[in-house]
């Protein structure tokens, strides 16, 4: 007690022997919120992954999965439940309030996943919430997550931004990219469907490492947000690129990159003549072109792209690889800005 | 919804307060003595005694007292005892006369009279000789009050004419009292702490009515007007801190009672002017520039009879005229982009329709001016009634209010008018009803409306412009036209009805005072609230256009608006109707010993409820949809006097009692604001979609009144409805209430000096704060702190936002009850001398101790202010604690000022130069340390009190690093520049456990008479503000400053303040073992002096008038 406190004790004393103790109102007691509500809910395999549980379109329902209601962004359990052979729960007694509601991903068939989980709810009083929980064969993951652990033949989903368009590509190839990283899709799911450079897409798809470049293969689109994003191509050199050609997993592959000031080194006569060598100093690697970009090849290329041997260009494009050569491919003849060379 | 509180805790609270006011009942008996009165809030009393030379008393002697002004007359017989009271007497100088059959008239002449106050005239007659009419005294003045236990101080016209005032504002008189908390920076016109109390718990009340506005709690006319009330129609004022007569009420810290001036017999007048501009003031504590501008006031009075001695009227005026230049941003200052700015107006006038656009962005004036009038006429009807009527009017015009940060891309688009338009009319009939009843009846109507408007308040228009120099201001790289912030229609209306009646009684020993108040207040509050995301500060929507081609093409990128859930603005409208009714017994049980037992019954209720929230309901199982009656409001109240030596020259004092106090009404409003959510409306979708920001065609058709804002997207989409907030009673809620309690001492000293001495206790409950209902509970406590925190460990961060993480339901943002959990606690002592060394020359000196402790200094407004203000210990921002609990928010309380010295005085030098000035030192105002960052986890950053740490323990960011030992070094530095930290080492910081710097100010007055004709004469007035910091200037040497701006001479009448409050700052929290490392902040306690726009430094104002 230090000496305020006790000059305080001794006032109060005295107030006290006024008969002012006797005077302290009570302080009301502090609020705890009053009643109860229900947490009632379903879990159904989400088979056309569109977030509605309709049996029609294959989806079913996942019974027999611990459910446990816990105080919200933590471990700490209110209440338990089980889902039905429907799949269905009710969780009765649960504090109004905001909660987590968490499935023991333990008592989930293999091969399906809770993608969010928990999922919140707000409980009110008397009157039940509802909790309706797609599951699926894969969850939405970085794209990083893919280069690194996924194995071919996996399904995933992923979502970024469009880096490079189907119809910039002659093969339905599209690249997509997100704050970790990026990767090709393989597809013709896509093609004709109006993606464009810019959009944030959403897409399911098997991983395969087709011609040794690591990308998705029977690309499902779930969701698509026109022009919602710009990536900036990041720097980097010729030799980086040439460099990744025989690690399809390597960070750089299917990003989008610009090289600066890089010295055409051949004709395009590789590659079905869409390929030409060029090197901004620091070790060649291959530019391709697209017969989007240039129907013609060979020397076709240099008329419509304005390129000439041993000038300098700078080049943004998409980084892949073909058979562990690296390659940069420019989407348009603006991605092809002639510059001195340093 | 009825609102039904546990019978037990009512009981239980009734029960107490009786047994509380018994015990100090009796331990007052224990050391008072007799003399008392009964005080009035308009008038005051003269009592005595008539004793014959044997020394018998008198019998049946009539007593009449007669005003010398106005020829009232009131007359009294003395009883067996020869004992008389002369009530109902407005204040003045009075001749008391004495007649008795066979013994000489006597008279006394210029008897003082005070509101509220006794003053005491005892006569000793003489048998009548043949030739004797009367024996003529000139009276000797008792100075003391010996009416009772009340502390009240008195201010009177005199010292209103003659001390020098800067504002001209009465209420800037109160600052002669050491119970009034002083703050410079902040004018005390709107809000004012007595005795500790909160502001809102002072009641102003002008001839005996009601002054205040209630919605904010303040006086009517509020803090932007330099004045409501014409200081030519002053009279007298008192500051009662403690009040027991019965007829005081509704106020829990102090009241402001005013009485008015009415006319005499003489035709007199006045006419007055002063003037003050830049070139009076000195520059700023820093040698700022003190800005332009210029203010002149002015007033008249002119006063006299209708029928002599019959009825009287005065008339008066008060006026003030002050211009401020503005420069916005302007073709002069933005000479880069000329081209750019001169196709933005093009476009305004052009395709916006704003007419000479270029203009809105020159140079303008601010103006503040005020117009008062106040009439009153005075009818003695007959002898037994008087009537009195007055009219009081207040015109403010605050145009063009202009803040150079916030409006300067704007122009003069965004200033702001604001004006004050009050009236008051009140009518007084005093009816002696017989020999012993007396009768006093008031009425007041009052209106006070205060719109605030924009200059046009169609959604602003905002251009971004590279090349925009914001010069200071926040708008860099952006041209803007029109909106507002708060002033969308916003407007504030209060009307009130008031009816009064007090019936004195007298039997034996035995003076009975009956009576009853009742106010009606209907309160119109509309205001939109500026939108809180995004774009932030705009009340009336806002348009954004990337680009001039943009603005030119009509196509903005982004449209934003706040309003209320319908499409409508957040209004409000409720009567609160108040009323007493109260008795109380005055008994001289003995010659010497008066006691004056009381009893009144407040009862306080709002007559609308709001609407109930259901959603509220089904969250929280809270109970919404009602507003609080308060019913069982008892004040038993006992005031003893004992006039040791039976002349009213010693007096003894004791009293007790308890005062129930208001509420701002706001505290209504805030509630009936959110019945509906409200919403703000985001339009940024491309052309289009549904989302897209609706069209500016037409916009130049569009009401500037905003009456033809979009109240959706161009697509017909619904406003985004952020998380609402809301605000419900609670109900427990209770008003105010206080007991207070003092003892005190006054004698005369001599013929010419009185001494007083007083001690006060007071404790208040049931103050109002709030609390917030979607607060988790304690989710986990930090280490070496036993701090609670109420966001979850794994997403919780002290530098981020746990808003949203802390809430029990994110459906909401923060849901607030009102409560009434405050609790205050004030010890105070005042000692006054004041003596007159002649008539021209006197002085009066005091000194005031006040100490008040409280868990929770708040008064009014906004219920965010309410609930974020508060500074909690150890526990949660809803648990404010019990008195004493220092660990949770008990602490001194930040109306506390320990110290007060005061001296005012006046005197004549040669050449007739009158000279008076005040003086005032007082001790800083308590501040909080606090840390910056939400340590714990409430979602209010920097409102956290510090743990306080040794040296060595202190957990550093740098602990281990080559910094460490410089960083420790660095806080002992500060542990031994700030003991009142270092005090508390081991424990959490208490509220307002340490002082800022004293305040010292010296006004003076130099004022010179000239006779001219006629009897009528001229004087010549200058003014001196801050003397100290004047003549410090004469001494100061540039150079001292130049390593302390505070050194020497320099730093003399420098106003400061403390503007470091944060003790440490969190560097990093360790997730593992929940506890920070902390950087150590060392501007705490860092003293800077108050802003130079403040005008505080040294200034002198010019003043003329002219009597006839």
């Amino acid at each position: 007690m230090n000496d305020r406190i006790r000059r305080t004790a001794g006032v109060a004393g005295l107030a006290a022997l006024l008969g002012l103790a006797a005077c302290d109102a009570s302080i009301s007691p502090q609020f705890e919120v009053d009643g109860t509500g229900t947490v009632e809910g379903l879990l159904y395999f989400d088979a056309d992954n569109d977030e509605i549980f309709d049996p029609s379109d294959g989806d079913g329902p996942v019974p027999g999965v611990g459910v446990a209601v816990r105080v919200r962004d933590t471990d700490a359990v209110i209440a338990t439940g089980t889902t039905d052979d429907n799949g269905r729960f009710a969780i009765s007694g649960v504090i109004a309030g905001t909660h987590d509601v968490f499935f023991d991903e333990a008592s989930v068939p293999n091969g399906v996943f809770v993608c969010e989980n928990p999922v919140r709810t707000t409980v009110t009083i008397d009157v039940p919430s509802f909790v309706g929980v797609p599951s699926r064969n894969a969850c939405l993951v970085p794209i990083v997550d893919v280069q690194t652990n996924a194995a071919v033949g996996d399904f995933v989903i992923v979502r970024g931004i469009v880096t490079a368009s189907p119809s910039q590509f002659d093969e339905n190839d599209a690249f997509l990219q997100d704050e970790t990283g990026g990767i090709a899709l393989f597809t013709g799911a896509l093609n004709g469907l109006g993606i464009e450079v810019g959009d944030v897409i959403e897409v399911g798809g098997t991983v395969s490492l087709a011609v040794q470049a690591l990308q998705l293969e029977n690309v499902s689109l779930r969701e698509v947000v026109p022009d919602a994003g710009v990536v900036t191509p990041e720097p980097t050199t010729t030799g980086a690129i040439a460099a990744t050609g025989s690690t399809p997993r390597d960070p750089l592959q299917n990003r989008l990159v610009v090289i600066r000031a890089a010295e055409l080194l051949s004709p395009f006569d590789q590659g079905g003549d869409r390929n030409a060598s060029i090197d901004d100093g620091s070790g060649a690697t291959v530019i391709r072109v697209e017969s989007v970009l240039s129907p013609d090849s060979g020397d076709g290329i240099l008329t419509t792209t304005g390129m000439t041997v041993g000038n300098c260009y700078d080049v943004t494009g998409v980084v892949s690889a073909f058979f562990g050569t690296a390659q940069i491919f420019p989407r348009t003849v603006a991605d092809i800005v002639e510059v001195p060379c340093s | 919804m009825q609102l039904n509180r546990p019978s037990s805790r009512t009981d239980r609270t009734v029960m107490y307060r009786l047994a509380a006011f018994v015990a100090v009942l009796l331990t007052g008996f224990a050391f008072a003595g007799p003399v008392s009165g009964q005080a009035a809030s308009t008038t005051g009393l003269i009592r005595g005694q008539v004793l014959q030379q044997s020394g018998a008393p008198a019998a049946t002697a009539v007593v009449t007292a007669r005003n010398e002004g106005t020829g009232l007359e009131r007359t009294a017989l003395t009883g067996e005892d020869g004992r008389y009271v002369v009530r109902l007497l407005p204040p003045g100088q009075y001749t008391v006369t004495t007649q008795v059959i066979g013994f000489a008239n006597s008279v006394r002449e210029a008897v003082p009279v005070s509101i509220g106050q006794t003053t005491t005239v005892d006569f000793t007659i003489a048998v009548q000789a043949v030739e004797i009419e009367g024996i003529q005294v000139q009276t000797e003045r008792s100075q003391i009050d010996a009416s009772g236990a009340n502390v009240a101080q008195l201010v009177n016209v005199e010292q209103i004419e003659s001390l020098p005032s800067l504002g001209r504002d009465f209420v800037d008189f109160i600052e002669l009292s050491g119970f009034v908390t002083s703050d410079p920076g902040e004018t005390t016109g709107g809000q004012f702490s007595i005795a500790g109390q909160r502001p809102s718990g002072t009641n102003v009340q002008i001839d005996g009515v009601d002054a205040n506005n209630s919605f904010f709690g303040e006086n009517r006319g509020g803090s932007r007007i330099p004045f409501v009330f014409s200081l030519e129609s002053i009279n007298q004022f008192q500051i009662i801190t403690n009040g027991f007569d019965v007829e005081y009420g509704s106020y829990s810290g102090g009241i402001v009672n005013v009485v008015t001036r009415g006319g005499t017999n003489e035709f007199e007048g006045t006419v007055y002017g002063n003037f003050r501009d830049d070139a009076f003031v000195a520059s700023g504590f820093e040698a700022e520039d003190p800005g332009s501008f210029e203010v002149q006031q002015y007033a008249a009075r002119v006063s006299g009879p209708i029928v002599r001695d019959k009825a009287h009227f005065l008339f008066s005026l008060d006026g003030q005229r002050r211009r401020e230049p503005q420069v916005p941003l302007s073709l002069e200052n933005q000479q880069p982009i000329t081209e750019e700015l001169n196709r933005y107006f093009d476009i305004l006038e052009n395709q916006y329709g704003v007419d000479n656009a270029a203009a809105g962005y020159a140079p303008f004036q601010t103006r503040n001016d005020v117009l008062t009038l106040f009439g009153r006429i005075d009818w003695n009807l007959n002898d037994d009634n008087r009537l009195t009527l007055r009219h009081n009017f207040a015109d403010h015009d605050n145009g063009n209010e202009y803040n150079d940060f916030f409006d300067f891309a704007y122009g003069r688009s965004r200033a702001e008018n604001f004006s004050s338009l009050s009236n008051s009319f009140v009518a007084e009939l005093q009816s002696v009803l017989s020999d012993n009843a007396y009768n006093v009846f008031r009425f007041q109507w009052a209106d006070e409306n205060r719109p605030r408007s924009g200059q046009d308040v169609r959604p602003t228009l905002t251009v971004q412009v590279p090349g925009a120099d914001a010069l200071n201001s926040q708008d860099d790289g952006l041209l803007r036209y029109g909106g507002t912030f708060v002033a969308f229609q916003n407007l504030l209306d209060e009307r009130k009805f008031q009816f009064i009646d007090n019936l004195t009684y007298t039997t034996g020993d035995h003076t009975l005072k009956m009576g009853g108040n009742a106010l009606i207040t209907t309160a119109f509050n509309r205001f939109q609230a500026p939108m809180s995301g995004f774009s932030g500060l705009q009340g009336a929507g806002e348009f954004v256009f990337e680009s001039l081609d943009d603005f030119a093409a009509g196509n903005p990128v982004e449209y934003l608006r706040p309003f209320q859930q319908g499409e409508r603005i957040p209004g409000d409208e409720f009567d609160v109707v108040e009323w007493a009714a109260y008795i109380q017994d005055e008994w001289r049980m003995t010659d010497k010993l008066t006691a004056t037992l009381g009893i009144r019954y407040d009862q306080q209720s709002f007559s609308n409820n709001p609407d109930p929230v259901a959603e509220i309901e089904e969250a929280f199982g809270f109970t919404t949809g009602f507003a609080p009656t308060d019913s069982d409001n008892f004040s038993p109240r006992l005031s003893l006097a004992y006039d040791l030596d039976g002349d009213g020259r010693r007096i003894l004092r004791a009293g007790a009692g308890y005062f129930y106090g208001r509420i701002p009404l706001v505290l209504g409003g805030n509630v009936i604001q959110t019945e509906r959510p409200l919403v703000e409306l985001r339009c940024s979708g491309e052309a289009g979609n549904p989302n897209a920001p609706p069209s500016v065609d037409g916009y130049s058709e569009w009401s500037t009144d905003g009456s033809d804002n979009p109240f959706s997207c161009r697509g017909g989409s619904d406003a985004s409805v952020p998380t609402p907030t809301y605000t419900i009673w609670s109900e427990d809620f209770e008003y105010p209430e206080t007991f207070r309690a003092n003892v005190g001492y006054e004698t005369t000293v001599g013929e010419n000096s009185r001494l007083s001495v007083d001690v006060l206790f007071s404790q208040g409950f049931n103050q109002y704060n709030l609390r917030n209902l979607n607060l988790r509970p304690e989710q986990f406590r930090i280490q070496g702190e036993d701090r609670p925190v109420f966001t979850p460990i794994g997403v919780f961060s002290p530098g981020g936002q746990n808003d949203v993480a802390s809430r029990i339901n994110t459906d909401f943002a923060n849901v607030y009850a009102v409560y009434s959990d405050g609790q205050n606690r004030a010890y105070l002592a005042n000692a006054e001398f004041s003596h007159n060394f002649s008539p021209t020359t006197r002085i009066t000196t005091s000194y005031t101790f006040n100490r008040a402790y409280d868990n929770i200094s708040v008064s009014c407004c906004t219920s965010n202010g309410l609930y974020e203000d508060p500074r909690i210990g150890a526990t949660s921002p809803n648990d404010l604690g019990d008195i004493g609990d220092t660990d949770k928010a008990w602490g001194i309380s930040s109306f506390s000022r320990d110290h007060s010295f005061i001296v005012s005085g006046q005197t004549v030098l040669p050449l007739g130069i009158r000279m008076s000035g005040f003086w005032r030192l007082t001790s800083g105002r308590r501040y909080t340390p606090v840390v910056d960052g939400d340590l714990n986890g409430d979602g209010i950053d920097d409102n956290d009190l510090p743990f306080i740490y040794s040296v060595e323990n202190l957990p550093l960011a740098s602990a281990g690093t080559a910094d460490e030992a410089e960083d420790r070094a660095a806080y002992q530095a500060l542990l031994d520049e700030n003991p009142c930290i270092a005090e508390q080492t081991g424990s959490y910081a208490e509220r307002n456990s340490c002082t800022g710097p004293w305040t010292n100010r010296l006004d003076m007055k130099l004022s010179r008479s000239f006779d001219t004709f006629g009897g009528q004469r001229a004087e010549l007035q200058l003014d001196f503000f801050n003397v100290v910091n004047g003549i410090g200037r004469l001494f100061c040497d540039a150079d001292d400053q130049t390593d302390d701006p505070f050194a020497g001479a320099c730093g003399w009448g420098r106003i400061t303040t403390v503007t470091g409050d944060e003790l440490y700052s969190v560097s990093s929290f360790d997730r593992s073992n929940r506890s920070y490392q902390y950087r150590v902040e060392n501007d705490f306690g860092r003293e800077r002096t108050l802003g130079n726009d403040l005008l505080l430094q040294f200034q002198m104002q010019i003043g003329f008038r002219y009597y006839f």
